[in-house]
């Protein structure tokens, strides 16, 4: 693919269009990108750096041994030789990923829950303690699961995986049936004491369609009425007799 | 029990700016109680006095005073709540009737605390406690020792963790004033005695009572009432036959059966706020748990439906 090189050369056309006399005044942003002006080189440069096992890859020799038992030939291209390690983008691997694979195979419907993705400063969790499940700023789903089975791992000797994530997951059941009876309890009470609640999703989907098919109903009748009157023979239309008295099939088989 | 207050006791007029109230209805005397003077291990001193003596008094006092305005007869407790559930001008006096008796029955449930877990009262739980974990032992204090009510509970329940945690946590969850009960559901009334299926778990706020019979239709006939309102101003023409769940909660939650309490647990602040703080009352829950006299509530068990029990049995 081409580099696209139009955008990165903003500044240097702008330069060049001030001299000439083409534009009167700097624009505002003129000396902001002149301080940082935008990379030009498109080239990824190869990191010797692993990444997440972080051991430095030195980068092949020529005749160094391949991975794969061969000979490496840096003078010759191949169809047939694979790219190397270093040049590949690593995958992030994370326990926390894993975790939340399991907890979500294992309980589907909490991605049922609304949840709220942004944060405002994204440090939302620097405010978390997770020697409790139960956190401030945060309402208790999955992830709280997740971040307790953590900790546990990280705080208690001798706890092996599993064994923390069940406790976590034991303590996410507990807190999930007090705070669902307490949504219960909440609009019983509230309903004793005379809160009229709105009309829930499915039952506004419904009046809005019954709306519909009631209008539709009216629409018809009236239609099938004009169309009726519409096939009426002049004559009999005069001499007052109507269609379904007089020859209906005739006249309502004609549309 | 009833009987001692549907005396007419020969109690001293005492005059008000009102005028002469007799004092038909007294503070109940529950022996236990009454003997200690506090419930040790749930209650101090102080504590019993905020939650009963205080109350049962002021109840008591509301209640000769209502009766004295309205010049009624004294009738018992029981026949006032029912009686007067559904008068508007007799909300007063069905107050006062329906707490004191909701109040006496819940305080009559409990005893001493069965259970090696002592509580300070002078060290109150801070506001940390509600970010606590939650503790996952199974272990559980003061279980029931009749053998056909534990098999009733978990026919119920499932289980008595689970009727343990849907009893405390329903007492948790009631803002303000209010009581949980454990009910049992009557089935049938043959000529000879009445039947009963499933126990459940109801809670009751402020002065609600847990006589089903006695509330069922009141929310309905509201709704009625609010609907032919609305349709005086403007016609609807929707007409959908599918009940809304508003209405099938109502025929299905409160529809006319009749319910039997055989324990109260009171959660109103009045009785937990002094000695357990801002910040205790899943303490206090935890605690009342332990103090529930199983023997009492055993007592108070319904017949239960032949039906059940027999297939239970094989």
């Amino acid at each position: 693919m081409k580099p696209q090189t139009r955008a990165v050369n903003v500044l240097e056309k702008t330069s060049e269009y001030l001299r000439a006399g083409l534009v009167d005044k700097q624009p505002a942003w003129y000396n902001v990108v002149g301080q940082t002006p935008p990379i030009k080189n498109f080239i990824r440069q190869p990191r010797f750096e692993h990444p997440i096992k972080e051991k430095v890859v030195t980068p092949p020799k020529k005749g160094d041994i391949n991975f794969n038992g061969r000979k490496t030939k840096l003078y010759k291209t191949s169809h047939h030789e694979q790219k190397r390690d270093v040049y590949n983008i690593p995958k992030l691997k994370f326990v926390e990923d894993q975790l939340r694979q399991l907890f979500y195979e294992q309980h589907p419907w909490e991605l049922a829950r609304p949840r709220i993705l942004l944060e405002n400063t994204g440090e939302d969790i620097k405010n978390q303690d997770w020697s409790s499940i139960i956190q401030i700023n945060k309402p208790l789903d999955g992830e709280s699961v997740v971040q307790r089975t953590l900790y546990l791992l990280n705080n208690t000797k001798g706890l092996d995986f599993k064994k923390a994530y069940d406790t976590a997951r034991h303590e996410y059941y507990r807190v999930r049936i007090q705070l669902q009876i307490e949504e219960q309890v909440a609009k019983e009470q509230n309903e004793m004491f005379g809160a009229g609640y709105d009309l829930s999703l499915f039952e506004s989907g419904v009046e809005k369609e019954q709306a519909v098919i009631d209008k539709w109903k009216q629409d018809a009748v009236e239609g099938t009425q004009l169309m009726e009157a519409k096939n009426v023979s002049p004559q009999a239309a005069w001499s007052g007799e109507s269609t379904t008295e007089g020859k209906p099939t005739t006249t309502t088989t004609k549309n | 029990m009833m009987s001692l207050r549907t005396r007419l006791l020969a109690g001293a007029r005492r005059y008000q700016s009102t005028g002469p109230v007799v004092q038909v209805y007294k503070t109940p005397s529950i022996s236990y109680i009454d003997e200690n003077q506090k419930i040790p291990g749930l209650l101090s001193e102080k504590g019993l006095e905020n939650a009963w003596y205080k109350r049962a008094e002021l109840y008591c006092e509301g209640l000769n005073h209502e009766i004295a305005r309205s010049g009624l007869a004294p009738h018992d407790i029981d026949v006032l709540v029912k009686e007067y559930a559904k008068s508007p001008s007799k909300l007063n006096l069905f107050n006062n009737a329906s707490l004191l008796s909701n109040l006496e029955f819940a305080f009559r449930s409990i005893g001493e605390v069965r259970s090696s877990k002592t509580i300070d009262f002078n060290r109150k739980l801070d506001e940390s406690s509600i970010l606590q974990t939650p503790n996952l032992s199974q272990k559980i204090e003061n279980l029931p020792t009749d053998d056909e009510f534990v098999k009733w509970i978990n026919s119920s329940f499932g289980s008595m963790l689970e009727f343990k945690t849907l009893l405390l946590n329903s007492a948790s969850a009631i803002n303000g004033d209010g009581f949980t009960w454990v009910v049992a559901k009557k089935t049938k009334s043959n000529d000879q005695k009445d039947e009963y299926d499933d126990l459940f778990i109801m809670n009751t706020y402020n002065a609600g009572t847990p006589n089903n019979s006695i509330k069922f239709g009141q929310i309905t006939e509201l709704t009625k009432k609010l609907q032919e309102l609305k349709n005086e101003h403007d016609i609807h023409t929707t007409t959908s036959s599918i009940l809304s769940l508003q209405e099938a909660r109502e025929s299905s939650g409160y529809g006319d059966f009749e319910l039997k309490p055989i324990l109260a647990l009171d959660v109103s602040p009045k009785v937990w706020l002094y000695d357990y703080g801002v910040f205790g009352k899943n303490q206090y829950l935890e605690q009342v748990w332990n103090a529930i006299d199983w023997d009492i509530v055993q007592r108070r068990l319904p017949t239960r439906s032949s039906r059940i029990s027999d297939a239970l049995n094989y």
